[in-house]
């Protein structure tokens, strides 16, 4: 009666909603402020939408590639296309970097804790509490993983849509004036800061070995991007709107000070930051939870007697010293900045390399 | 090995029967022979031996008709119908002409005479001939010749005849002819008695003592012919039984009045007078080593998943326990996880809850001595819905829907938030209701997290009382908790009465939950909660909410995913969970179970046109 | 079992108690509704200037009157003098059984004479957008005076000083008030060094609170620079506001009359490109309603209704060139919001002039501000005339 978990469990839309939810997770709290501090007043959705043309063409591109290769595994299919060695060192790459991202995430919620909720409760505490209940959710099954993120998903599109939803009343439509006043240096370093927004569509590169029909997932990948972008737009749009670009550039969490300025009148909750911090504390986990999913995802393949429970023993330990390594805040936004530039670079990285060889070898092997 | 191990022991174990058939001469027990003899007085007392001479068995010998025959009826008084016993079987038998009882006999005699003059004879053609003036002769001589049981009531007769007559040919060659010959004599009578003379429909031959004591201790009169070693049983199932009552725990509005009783026979009528479709099943199973009670696994073929049908039964089979006081017993050995605090089998007091549910797709489960039917597979938003929905119209069945959503909430956030928002987070309260708090928790010398477990305990304890009190005295545990204890504990400074405020908004919100185990499980789950929030404040609720979600996001009921249709999410399924949607758009059974039959209306209430 | 379960869990739970770091009971808290900020007394030679803050503190249990409650005061105020904020607040936890809780701050108080030195309020209104506790919507304005006094004013139907100047500054119906100014909306000004108005409050007898007029505030002088009272305030707020609206008086055929402003629409425009000599044009649509009038005429009459609307006109258009000659001459400061409007509308020009806006060249003191008013009283009240003169004459 169990559903084999070997291939094939999960639908088209579950990956689209993955994709939508690990973007929104990895960026979307500190970017208006990246964005808004190379652009002037609103001109950001210029870059915004760049950026996530280039993600769209990234993703279809690789997405494209991997779903030639049905219910492969992502070893599989580059061991076919680039020759084992190179494989193992792409794989390895990528395990050293969603560690990293993984520790980052978790030093992120206990840095979001801290700012807003917390003054002396150690950090650590913070981040193992959190780290034990990732660990948990990896310890369970890979469907699990998938249905717990269906499940959050209504909650963050609500939280999402409420928290731009909300500001309406302090929203001056004089902020986002004057219109393209930004000059071509400042759109340029902006897209590039766009592209990064959106690059958490990387984990369909290893998921797409148990989507059920893979077929379709390139519309599905792009879909899920799409998404992401309209929110990632709006929550922009309405920051500056709210804010005014100065400010925007001058908060630390924009996204979440937004919820911050609201005060829902009558309300129970005469503010509203208590169900924004618990919609960010939900896509935080979901991100960390995919990232540290992918890092046993990628070691099972190489190592493939490894026992599960064993390397997550083995794992979490070191995920919490390294997101406990980072002293302060500068080091965590220059550990941020290298995670999101190294992501960049495997991706183009393996989009080349797969795209100049599965133009050559073609795709649809054993 | 005790002798007492066969009859108690699993009749579905041949295998077990027969060590113990072999072993039984050395026993140590109270001795008493374990076939049934042909010795009518000798097979009374062995009975009597094996139930310990119990007061409550009756015991009749008189004779059949006017033949000097002696037979004996035998049942336990209490369990049985004895209107029944003494109308249709004592006074059948004793009033009944046999007349043709000495012809019988005679002919029998003769046919025997024949038969033993023919020894080792094979055919037997002449022997069944002159034993009985039967109208279907060939009939009769191929079912002897097969020696089985023929399906025709005709040859029913005859064919036991020729199996008896091969038995005792067998023990002819030990035996002498006299006995053979009494045997066959009675063994005719006995068939004579089962078609004649006995008003019971339900009634049957058993050969076996194992059998015997399975039947008269389920209620069932046995017949005892002397000289015979196949004994009637007769369905006499009777004595007290509660009445068809209004379904305590889950009492509705609108909707049946009807509720499941101890009686499994009952219940199982209960559902086929709802369900008259010819696919509706009943798969019985026999659960308990000693109380040996009676399991139905309800369902419709063709519409059930039969690879979730198959799961449940082979789940059934692995039951091994002595007695099953309820159906919850069969609930905890067949669920999934058994460390889970949520419900995965649903059960109801219900006849149409566990209706409408088999017309879904899923699998009912009822068990003899249990008024709570079990469904199964079910997902964790069926346990928050009530079959009184589906009654009232759609706009007030969605409100009624979403208000128990609420306060389910409720029922498992709210005193987690409340600690959270008094000792860490006082900010998120609005202002004039921050001051009120504060001044009303000036006095109270406890912080708030103890205060509210305080008040929860006392809480459950006051539920708890209201149970175990009698009916009388429970009405007023409430009014004396509830009103004495929370208004002095106010006034004395102890607590403050927001914290009550709280604690009894929450254990209110608990009953609104139709179902009770979701209930108790909501209970635990609150203290949990509780935990978080006074360690870590709004962070630790998070932190817990997302354990829950793992845990249920992993848990599964009968392989299907508890956490259905929101994940694996079924856009279809959402309209019958999160609203109640007009009757005729629920045009489909639920996704998740893959049911053989998808549609539940075919033309979406087009067909009035 | 269910039993067993809560017994284990509370064992569980009081063994847990012992280390939580964040928490402090609800009772063990005080809450700070209200601050004042005023320079100290004696200023020491250090390089910024000593402030003295007083915080107003809620005494819950006489806020809300229960059975048995005393009849002392529901607040209590505490100063402390230090150089900057938050030590000032952690000065007075000396003088407190319990520990300063800022969440539910609802008012800020400048004293005037902090807010007219340069910088001053720039530098100290930034812990309160820092700190985490502190709500984006404070309200924020100025006293004449010692602001730390306004706070010991015991009005007969409020319990809190504090709560009372909040409630104040939020009552809308005067002319001559601003819309309430919430500290998140100046936080943008002050980053981009825009000039605003701030709302200016006096303390009248030891249990009023008069609403002095309207403060302003140059972005870059980062100081303020007077205030507008009567009727200066009065034609700033109708070619500013849109949603605070009052009452003007108004003379018809010797008679005194008042209108209702209802709504007041603004529109700018910029008539011409040459920075030394910019010309702007305010386009005003007023919509009032007759409140009051003391004549006897009738309002029914087609000249009559022109008669109003005339003299309307010609009283707004007198308020608001007060206003801008004032603010233009006197102030050299632009709270209008012409800086802003070229920012968005003529970004190109703004970049040229934005260094000279309020200073150096000063182009908004050169521009020339004309006003095209546009005036529509649309009911006259639900009577003609109290007094008909004319019939019984």
């Amino acid at each position: 009666m169990k559903p084999t978990l070997t291939h094939g469990f999960i639908s088209d839309r579950d990956i689209m909603i993955t994709v939508t939810t690990n973007i929104i997770g990895i960026t979307t709290l500190t970017f208006p402020r990246i964005i808004a501090e190379d652009t002037s007043a609103a001109d950001g959705w210029v870059p915004i939408l760049i950026g996530g043309c280039i993600a769209c063409f990234l993703a279809w591109l690789i997405a494209k590639i991997a779903s030639s290769f049905p219910n492969q595994s992502f070893f599989n299919f580059t061991s076919y296309l680039l020759s084992k060695p190179i494989a193992v060192i792409i794989s390895v790459l990528f395990i050293l970097h969603f560690i990293l991202v993984s520790s980052y995430q978790v030093r992120e919620v206990s840095v979001l804790a801290h700012q807003y909720l917390f003054d002396k409760t150690p950090i650590q505490v913070i981040s193992l509490s959190f780290l034990l209940v990732v660990v948990y959710g990896v310890a369970g099954s890979r469907a699990g993983i998938f249905r717990l993120i269906v499940l959050f998903y209504p909650t963050v599109i609500v939280g999402l849509l409420l928290l731009t939803l909300l500001p309406i009343g302090l929203f001056k439509l004089e902020n986002l004036l004057p219109i393209f006043q930004t000059d071509f240096e400042g759109y340029l370093r902006a897209s590039y800061s766009g592209v990064h927004v959106f690059l958490g569509f990387s984990i369909i590169l290893f998921y797409i070995e148990v989507v059920k029909e893979p077929k379709n997932t390139p519309k599905m990948a792009i879909k899920g991007i799409l998404i992401a972008v309209i929110f990632s737009l709006f929550l922009f749009l309405v920051c500056v709107g709210t804010f005014g670009n100065a400010t925007t550039s001058n908060l630390f969490f924009p996204s979440f000070d937004l919820s911050r300025a609201v005060e829902i009148p009558g309300g129970f909750f005469e503010r509203f930051d208590v169900i924004v911090f618990v919609i960010w504390t939900m896509i935080l986990f979901t991100t960390t939870l995919i990232s540290f999913d992918l890092v046993i995802l990628l070691m099972m393949m190489l190592f493939k007697k490894a026992n599960k429970m064993k390397l997550i023993y083995f794992l979490s330990p070191l995920v919490f010293l390294l997101s406990s390594l980072p002293v302060n805040y500068i080091e965590l936004t220059t550990i941020g900045r290298f995670l999101s530039n190294s992501m960049l670079f495997l991706i183009i990285l393996i989009t080349i390399l797969l795209g100049i060889t599965y133009k050559v070898k073609g795709g649809n092997q054993n | 090995m005790s002798m007492r191990y066969i009859f108690t022991g699993n009749s579905n174990k041949p295998k077990n029967n027969n060590t113990n058939n072999n072993n039984s001469p050395n026993n140590k027990g109270e001795e008493f022979s374990i076939t049934i003899e042909k010795d009518l007085a000798k097979n009374i007392e062995t009975i009597k031996t094996m139930l310990g001479n119990p007061s409550d068995l009756v015991v009749r010998e008189t004779k059949v008709g006017s033949t000097e025959t002696k037979c004996a009826i035998l049942y336990i008084s209490g369990i049985t119908n004895s209107d029944l016993v003494n109308n249709n079987i004592l006074k059948a038998v004793q009033s009944s002409k046999i007349q043709s009882s000495q012809n019988k006999d005679q002919s029998n005699n003769n046919s025997n005479q024949s038969s033993n003059d023919q020894k080792n004879n094979q055919s037997n053609k002449e022997q069944s001939n002159n034993s009985q003036s039967s109208d279907n002769q060939t009939s009769s001589n191929k079912s002897m010749n097969q020696g089985t049981n023929n399906s025709q009531l005709n040859n029913d007769s005859q064919s036991q005849n020729s199996q008896s007559n091969n038995n005792n040919q067998s023990q002819n060659s030990q035996s002498g002819n006299e006995q053979s010959n009494n045997s066959q004599s009675n063994s005719t009578l006995l068939d004579q008695i089962l078609t004649e003379v006995i008003a019971i429909t339900d009634s049957k031959k058993v050969k076996t003592l194992d059998e015997l004591s399975f039947a008269l201790l389920s209620g069932n009169s046995i017949f005892i012919l002397d000289g015979e070693q196949t004994t009637l049983i007769m369905d006499t199932v009777g004595g007290e039984k509660r009445s068809i009552d209004e379904p305590q725990s889950e009492s509705v509005i609108r909707g049946s009045r009807v509720g499941f009783v101890e009686n499994i026979n009952t219940n199982l009528s209960l559902i086929r007078k709802e369900i008259k479709d010819p696919n509706l099943r009943f798969d019985i199973h026999e659960i308990g080593r000693r109380s040996k009670q009676k399991l139905a696994v309800c369902y419709v073929a063709g519409i059930v998943n039969e690879d979730i049908l198959d799961e449940v039964n082979r789940r059934l089979k692995t039951i091994d326990i002595d007695f099953a006081p309820d159906s919850g017993v069969v609930e905890q050995w067949i669920e999934d996880s058994f460390l889970s605090p949520f419900p995965q089998i649903l059960d109801t007091e219900r006849p149409d809850r566990l209706t409408y549910n088999i017309l879904q797709g899923k699998i009912g489960i009822l068990v003899d001595g249990s008024p709570f039917g079990l469904i199964t597979p079910i997902t964790l938003g069926d346990a928050l819905l009530s079959i009184e929905d589906y009654n009232q119209r759609w706009l007030l069945g969605s409100l009624l829907r979403f208000l128990r959503y609420i306060s389910a909430f409720i029922a498992v956030f709210l005193p987690a938030i409340y600690v959270a928002l008094i000792a860490y987070h006082p900010g998120m309260i609005p202002s004039q209701l921050t001051f009120s708090i504060a001044a009303t928790r000036e006095n109270v010398p406890f912080p708030a997290i103890v205060e509210v477990l305080l008040m929860a305990v006392t809480f459950e304890i006051l539920q708890e009382a209201g149970i175990r009190m009698p009916k009388a005295i429970g009405a007023t545990i409430g009014i004396v908790g509830g009103i004495v204890i929370g208004e002095v504990a106010v006034s004395a400074g102890i607590v403050g009465p927001a914290t009550v405020i709280v604690t009894s908004l929450t254990g209110i919100a608990t009953f609104t939950i139709p179902n009770n185990s979701l209930a108790m499980a909501v209970r635990v789950i609150r203290y949990a909660l509780l935990i978080g929030a006074s360690i870590l404040g709004l962070y630790g609720i998070i932190l817990v909410f997302i354990l829950l979600a793992i845990h249920v996001v992993n848990l599964k009921s009968m392989g299907i995913p508890y956490s259905s249709p929101f994940a694996p999410y079924f856009l279809g399924d959402l309209k019958n969970l999160l609203i109640r949607a007009p009757i005729t758009t629920l045009t489909k059974r639920p996704p998740y179970l893959k049911t053989d039959d998808i549609k539940k209306i075919n033309d979406g209430g087009q067909s009035s046109k | 079992m269910n039993c067993m379960k809560q017994i284990t869990l509370l064992i569980v739970i009081l063994l847990l108690l012992t280390g939580c770091w964040d928490k402090i009971e609800l009772e063990k808290r005080a809450f700070v509704y209200g601050v004042g900020i005023d320079l100290a007394e004696e200023q020491s030679s250090s390089k910024s200037s000593k402030i003295k803050l007083t915080s107003q503190l809620i005494v819950p249990e006489q806020l809300v009157t229960l059975s048995g409650g005393g009849s002392g005061p529901a607040y209590r105020n505490l100063s402390a003098t230090g150089d900057t904020i938050i030590n000032n607040n952690r000065e007075t936890l000396k003088q407190t059984s319990r520990v300063t809780d800022v969440t539910h701050l609802r008012v800020i108080l400048f004293s005037e004479d902090v807010i007219k030195q340069p910088n001053l309020f720039k530098e100290h209104i930034d812990v309160f957008l820092r700190e985490k506790d502190m709500r984006r919507g404070m309200l924020i304005a100025i006293a004449s005076g010692k602001a730390g006094d306004l706070l010991s004013v015991e009005p007969e139907d409020e319990k809190l000083p504090s709560h009372y100047i909040g409630e104040l500054l939020e009552i809308r119906g005067n002319i001559e008030t601003v819309e309430s100014i919430r500290i998140g909306d100046i936080q943008e000004k002050v980053l981009q060094q825009e000039s605003f108005t701030l709302p200016q409050l006096k303390k009248l007898e030891p249990k009023i609170i008069d609403y002095e007029g309207i403060a302003v505030y140059n972005g870059r002088k980062a100081q303020m620079v007077g205030t507008l009272k009567g009727d200066e305030a009065k034609g700033l707020n109708i070619i500013i506001e849109e949603k605070n609206t009052g009452t003007l008086n108004i003379e018809v055929d010797g008679k005194v009359a008042a209108i209702e402003l209802l709504r007041i629409d603004h529109k700018f425009q910029l008539e011409n490109n040459d920075p030394s000599n910019l010309q702007f044009k305010i386009n005003l649509k007023v919509n009032g309603t007759i409140a009051e009038q003391y004549g006897n005429q009738d309002v029914m009459k087609e000249e009559v209704h022109k008669k109003f609307e005339i003299e309307l006109k010609e009283k707004i258009s007198e308020l608001t060139e007060k206003a801008v000659e004032k603010l233009q001459k006197d102030y050299m400061t632009d709270v209008l919001g012409l800086g802003t409007y070229l920012h968005h509308y003529h970004p190109k020009l703004w970049e040229q002039m934005k260094n000279n806006w309020e200073i150096g060249e000063n182009y908004f003191s050169k521009s020339k501000i004309t006003f095209d008013i546009d005036v529509l009283i649309e009911r006259p009240g639900t009577i003609n005339k109290t007094s008909d003169g004319s019939r019984f004459r």
